[in-house]
């Protein structure tokens, strides 16, 4: 199992579109960055100019904490599209090549060989998450500094420079479980539709939709609903975090990540690959 | 040994395959004919596990973790990676440590170098298909099944090919199943043919068997054959130095003794098939 797993990483990295998938991540956190550097102090002048007259902010409020609070709202719809391309794709290239054929002609496990691709799903997801994080906080604090972090939810919520950052940190934790379900999500939507550009297609379309629901009331649907918990890492910019939805909804993302597995590991060791 | 027993598979309301039988003893090499659609795939892909067979059963004669090595369709390889990565990656998978010295020796058997280090995307059909014949091989089966492998392969790289098999069977005493729409080249490496139509096994036998069935005309490259009563009586087609001739494969060495007496001079009978005919005579 680890020497498959140790194979699939080797693939994935030998691949050129792994490295495209990398750099259109760096690419949209720095236009992000530039946006900020660009139009961030004016907008913010124009949104906070009575309350500035009141209150006494510490440092700018356009800093390293507001950008990567940016970068956060803006890449968990973009980043999950990313992932769940080139993820797909560790799975929908080899039916396209054909090479699962070929895999699957010599002594190896189905199950361990499928098992292995979820496997390094996690791998690659905690890594780009990682990469984003790291990349993004280096960049905002260099280039903007620290100071008080403003948000809007629910009104307009202050946090200190340091609480900032830990809630900062807790939402990129949080984003990091929706993000390995959205990556499972994708290997399980290959298994099922093999072909590259549906899956892709569907993949989109998913997270169309989950952008659409995440904003209805459904009711008790609410508190259960895969769609309804995709926004959890919001609740670490409320004034006071809801802990317990903070847990429930963690937990309930690890179940459905597990879920989401184990319904592609059962359909590809069912099915006939042929 | 590979052997088979009336194995059946259908699509919906097509039947790929219907009671297919054979057996294949250790160190022979028997050829599956039949056109495009014949089920030659479908019968590949329940004997090597991809598929399921809806009847019917199966054995492979074998006390290896991989009894049974295959190419089925094209060699599907890792197009982004070397010849060397490409059998490290898949020996990986099935728990070999293949050393650096290994992975040449693999590649010597099959007759590709050792020196290139690019991705297989650059290699040549033939090259490939030497290459999926090294992934068939790793781990040792007993058995090999090579799918349509002279397919798109220019003369030079089918000869190669063929003594590839021929020289694998007797070497590693491999049972081999190779299949081909090209009675041609299956006959240049198979003791046994069997012939598929509409998933079944329409006839079988050795290969001489087959080829008598097959062969309805033979085509005469000589010089003065425009000169040969005999091949005017026989209503031959004759061109500036070939002449094709419809006779029984009885009657071949006769015939070239008529041509030599009435000073034709033979370089070359080639019997020529005609499959259509031979589908339908079976």
């Amino acid at each position: 199992m680890i020497a498959i797993l140790q194979t699939e990483l080797v693939k994935l990295f030998s691949q050129k579109r792994t490295y495209y998938g990398l750099a259109a991540i760096l690419v949209i956190e720095l236009l992000i960055m530039i946006g900020a550097w660009a139009q961030g102090t004016e907008i913010l002048d124009v949104l906070l100019e009575n309350l500035t007259d009141n209150f006494i902010m510490s440092g700018s409020l356009l800093n390293g904490h507001l950008v990567l609070y940016i970068v956060l709202n803006s890449l968990w719809f973009n980043l999950p599209l990313i992932v769940m391309i080139i993820v797909s794709g560790l799975l929908t290239s080899e039916y396209k090549d054909k090479t699962i054929q070929t895999v699957l002609l010599q002594s190896v496990n189905k199950r361990n060989f499928i098992l292995a691709k979820y496997g390094v799903a996690l791998v690659f997801t905690l890594l780009v998450v990682a990469l984003l994080f790291t990349t993004a906080s280096l960049s905002a604090y260099s280039f903007f500094g620290t100071g008080d972090l403003i948000t809007y939810l629910n009104g307009l919520n202050f946090f200190e420079s340091g609480e900032a950052f830990n809630r900062i940190v807790w939402a990129f934790l949080l984003g990091t479980l929706l993000m390995i379900c959205y990556s499972f999500l994708s290997i399980t939507l290959a298994v099922f539709f093999k072909d590259q550009t549906v899956t892709w297609i569907i993949c989109a379309f998913v997270l169309i939709i989950n952008g659409l629901l995440v904003k209805m009331d459904l009711g008790f649907m609410n508190y259960w609903f895969y769609s309804k918990v995709t926004d959890t890492w919001q609740y670490f910019f409320y004034f006071e975090v809801p802990w317990p939805y903070v847990w429930h909804n963690g937990g309930l993302l690890i179940f459905y990540a597990l879920l989401i597995a184990t319904v592609g590991v059962w359909r590809f060791v069912k099915k006939d690959v042929g | 040994m590979i052997k088979a027993d009336s194995l059946s598979k259908s699509y919906g309301n097509v039947r790929a395959l219907h009671k297919v039988s054979f057996n294949i003893a250790k160190g022979e090499i028997s050829g599956i004919l039949g056109p495009n659609g014949a089920g030659k795939t479908t019968l590949f892909k329940i004997l090597t596990g991809l598929i399921t067979p809806d009847s019917g059963s199966f054995s492979i004669t074998s006390d290896k973790q991989k009894k049974i090595g295959a190419i089925i369709e094209n060699p599907a390889l890792y197009e982004y990676l070397s010849a060397h990565k490409n059998l490290q990656v898949l020996a990986k998978m099935q728990g070999l440590k293949l050393s650096k010295d290994q992975v040449n020796e693999q590649l010597t058997l099959v007759g590709l170098p050792t020196n290139r280090h690019d991705p297989v995307r650059n290699f040549s059909l033939g090259m490939k298909q030497r290459l999926g014949i090294a992934t068939a091989l790793l781990n040792n089966p007993d058995a090999l099944i090579l799918d349509e492998p002279f397919l798109g392969l220019d003369p030079l790289g089918m000869q190669k090919l063929r003594e590839l098999i021929i020289r694998l069977a007797k070497e590693r005493n491999l049972s081999v199943l190779v299949s081909s729409h090209q009675l041609e080249e299956l006959s240049k490496v198979c003791q046994n043919l069997y012939l598929m139509q509409n998933g079944e096994i329409t006839s079988s036998g050795s290969t001489q068997e087959i080829l008598s069935k097959a062969a309805f005309q033979y085509r005469i490259l000589g010089i003065n054959l425009s000169q040969s009563e005999t091949l005017k009586t026989l209503k031959a087609t004759i061109t500036s130095n070939t002449a094709w001739v419809t006779v029984a494969r009885n009657d071949v060495s006769a015939l070239i003794q008529q041509l030599v007496n009435e000073g034709v001079e033979i370089l070359e009978v080639q019997p020529e098939t005609n499959l259509n005919e031979l589908y339908a005579q079976v």
